[in-house]
């Protein structure tokens, strides 16, 4: 699984947008991107409680906030810093581990149609897995539109290659760390 | 390419082609989606495949007919007060701060219903009380309410309040009649219990609830108002029969009123009171509460955050608004000599009049707001955050004005130098009123539209800025919710936000008919030809052509770009000299070096150029560095 996740990181900065300027970006804050996978994954008006995967429930503050109390709101912790990361890692990690092994045993409610499309994915390595439509569907589901078509395409032929023998567990886990770890996913633009 | 298979693809790509313009479609339809449904982007339940034959436009449209476009408004008119949250709502229930900024949520309601969006600028109007808690309080109970439920808590204490009221009542009623020096003794003792009796009631809400309780008078008015009866009835010189009827209409009246008060909070308690949608937020009556005056849109949270102290006098929450409705930083530019000698504590300090010509007129509004944005318009004193108080009369001294008119030296200041560029008032209404018709607050509406849907750090070019402002002014004239929706498209279909990697520094949008040139940087190019363009260019034919503004040439170093700008010997100046020149124009005191010369600059566009050329000099500074 460590070797997963690492490889996926890499996959993920590899897909950083070309020439970016996203080091003026900023993240888009734990509530954003909850709400987005909530949106995207999960059964209509039943959020998921992403909290649990956080180090600790009062961290999402320091992935980028607009809530505080007592003063004018802006922004805060926006800016991607080593601290950040490790916990947008450890979170996201730990999410991605639950959609992995949500192909044994369901660790999260997902809405039906992600379901069917997890289902298909979690036939890995058989070629009904590794079909386009599937994993077409799996990158849309979880990534929408955010990032472009070229890095939909540098992660599909990496997990067909590299992930050729793992076992659907572990490529799922790692298919989704790479997709939320994707600055195109986690970064306002 | 892709090809999506038809029966596992979660967004149904209705069988159209792909392509690069069309991904970019979609991926515009889901930012879109995100941005008008209150951060609800597209999800499996979304028809893709029905957008895409949409024109942009309509896709716009359509998702501002969905219910969410109301949090979504919401959402960005917290943006505009400054006091934007992560989530408007924790599952389907609202978060209890949004209730607290009034102005913004009438605003999102009329434009949903395509009324009067410029509630926004209304500081004054309804009260939308939240939900009262269900949450237990974080103190522990105290003897006897242990095991109450927050709601069964609030009853009892409201029920105890009531009932202090009513036992004078009845004893003021009771038959044969109490003598008058015991009925006396009773109410004088009612009127004094003020410090028993509130927190006696206050022990069962919170602190926003508090806040709202003690604005609103719910005890302190009754007590006052038995206070004078008592004070009255009980002179030696009143009849015995006329007091006792006076003290028992007077507790009559209080009772009713307290009753009155507590059934409309009762209004709120959450089993009765969860609104799903910004329409369905609900009016507090009012007219309950025995204050029964109009609701100050500054809340609870705003109370916390722009706290004032005696020795303030109001200043945080002049920049608040100056901030937040003129989108002016109070960046300290040096300001035109007034005209007469200025007086007061900053008035002999030019560089603290910098800033404080506006600050301390804009708050002269709030002159009779203490602690907790409290009104104390009816006390000889006021109460500050501080907990000092002062005389309220001298108070409000410091902004007399010395001349006749106007009364006050209140309002919004754009020229310390030329009274008539200004406008003047004396109330939270006149503000208003001010906000209502200031050009200056529809630009800044327009420029944090722009930041909220494009990106807060997104360079706009001025003249694009203009555009949009003129258009939203030219339709708010007949309905300010279309011309704010329309402006919303329009944004939705400018350059900048189709970027998905923009560069910040760069303009992507122009008005209609102003064609990309060679002239200066974006940021400034329109300021700079609106502003100073008229006498420094090529053609003029005094000194003022020694600079060209509407130029960008090659400094002399060969590296940087600059204005075309020459000394006294006509040999073009250094990046560096030219900038420092600009600075120096743009913050002198001097009216005879003050640019522009004899006229009035509006202060956002002053502060964005003195910026700007401040940014450019501090970048040249450290490049040449040894």
């Amino acid at each position: 699984m460590m070797r997963a996740l690492r490889q996926a990181t890499c996959v993920a900065l590899l897909l950083q947008p070309a020439g970016a300027l996203a080091q003026s970006s900023q993240f888009k804050g734990w509530a954003a991107v909850s709400q987005e996978l909530s949106i995207r994954l999960a059964p209509q008006g039943h959020p998921f409680d992403l909290d649990e995967f956080l180090p600790s429930r009062s961290m999402d503050e320091l992935l980028g906030t607009w809530t505080t109390f007592g003063t004018e709101h802006r922004f805060r912790n926006g800016m991607p810093n080593a601290l950040n990361m490790t916990i947008w890692h450890a979170a996201l990690s730990g999410f991605a581990k639950a959609v992995g092994q949500s192909c044994t045993s369901p660790r999260l409610v997902f809405h039906e149609r992600f379901l069917t499309t997890l289902h298909a994915l979690c036939a890995w390595p058989a070629p009904a897995a590794r079909d386009e439509g599937v994993l077409f569907a799996f990158w849309t589901s979880v990534m929408g539109y955010n990032a472009g078509e070229h890095e939909y395409a540098a992660w599909r032929d990496f997990f067909l290659r590299e992930y050729a023998n793992q076992s659907a567990t572990e490529t799922v886990a790692a298919m989704t760390f790479a997709i939320t770890m994707n600055p195109s996913f986690l970064l306002n633009r | 390419m892709a090809q999506p298979g038809a029966a596992a693809a979660v967004v149904d790509t209705g069988g159209v082609p792909e392509g690069p313009s069309l991904w970019q479609k979609r991926w515009w339809i889901d930012r879109t989606a995100r941005l008008l449904r209150g951060g609800e982007g597209l999800g499996p339940e979304d028809d893709l495949g029905a957008l895409l034959p949409l024109t942009k436009e309509q896709i716009a449209r359509r998702f501002m007919l969905d219910e969410r476009f109301g949090d979504a408004m919401l959402d960005f008119n917290l943006f505009f007060l400054g006091f934007k949250s992560d989530h408007l709502k924790s599952g389907s229930a609202y978060d209890r701060t949004v209730f607290d900024f009034p102005n913004a949520v009438a605003a999102a309601q009329s434009l949903l219903k395509d009324g009067d969006y410029f509630k926004l600028f209304d500081l004054e109007g309804p009260f939308y009380m939240a939900p009262l808690r269900s949450e237990p309080l974080d103190e522990p109970p105290q003897p006897g309410d242990e095991g109450l439920t927050p709601a069964q808590l609030r009853g009892k204490a409201m029920r105890e309040s009531e009932a202090v009221f009513a036992d004078a009542l009845a004893f003021a009623q009771a038959k044969p009649a109490p003598r008058r020096a015991d009925l006396c003794k009773t109410v004088e003792a009612l009127a004094d219990s003020g410090q028993t009796l509130t927190p006696q009631l206050h022990r069962a809400f919170d602190d926003a609830e508090i806040f709202a309780l003690i604005r609103g008078e719910v005890l302190a008015q009754p007590l006052e108002m038995l206070a004078k009866v008592a004070e009255k009835a009980c002179d030696e010189k009143t009849a015995p029969a006329a007091a006792r009827k006076s003290l028992v209409e007077g507790l009559e009246s209080a009772l009713a009123q307290i009753r009155r008060a507590f059934a409309a909070i009762a209004e709120f308690e959450p089993d009765r009171y969860q609104p799903k949608s910004v329409l369905e937020f609900k009016r507090f009556a009012l007219s309950a509460f025995p204050t029964k005056q109009k609701w100050l849109s500054f809340g609870f949270e705003q109370g916390m955050a722009l706290g004032n102290s005696s020795t303030n006098f109001n200043r945080k929450r002049a920049a608040y608004m100056l901030k937040r409705f003129f989108c002016d930083d109070l960046i300290p530019i040096g300001f035109e000599s007034p005209q007469e000698h200025v007086a007061g504590v900053h008035g002999s300090q030019t560089s603290c009049y910098a800033c404080h010509h506006k600050l301390d007129p804009m708050a002269g509004f709030f002159r009779t707001y203490g602690a907790y944005f409290f009104d104390y318009a009816r006390s000889p004193d006021i109460i500050f955050d501080d907990l000092a108080s002062k005389d309220r009369a001298l108070y409000e001294g410091v902004w007399k004005a010395a001349s006749k008119l106007p009364a006050w030296n209140i309002g919004y200041i754009r020229s310390a130098r030329f009274q008539s560029y200004n406008s003047y008032g004396a109330s939270m209404g006149d503000l208003a009123r001010i906000l209502r018709s200031a050009p200056e607050v529809k630009r800044c509406l327009v420029k944090r539209l722009h930041e909220y849907i494009v990106a807060e750090d997104q360079t706009i070019d001025r003249s694009y800025l203009d555009y949009l402002t003129r258009e939203f002014e030219a339709e708010a004239a007949a309905n300010t919710s279309h011309a704010f929706k329309s402006t919303i498209v329009r944004l939705l279909q400018s350059a900048a936000y189709e970027q998905r990697d923009a560069d910040p520094k760069r303009c992507y949008d122009r008005a209609p008919g102003s064609l990309p040139g060679e002239g200066p940087p974006c940021r400034v190019a329109f300021i700079l030809s609106k502003n100073c363009a008229q006498c420094h260019n090529a053609a003029a034919d005094d000194g003022a052509a020694r600079l060209d503004v509407g130029s960008w040439i090659l400094a002399p170093d060969g590296q940087r770009r600059i204005f075309r700008h020459l000394d006294d010997k006509l040999a073009q100046l250094s990046a560096r000299d030219s900038l420092a020149r600009v600075i120096e124009r743009l913050s002198s005191t001097d009216a005879s070096m003050r640019m522009p010369k004899g006229r009035v600059m509006g202060s956002d566009e002053r502060q964005e150029l003195f910026l700007w050329a401040q940014e450019e000099l501090a970048r040249i500074l450290e490049q040449t560095r040894p």
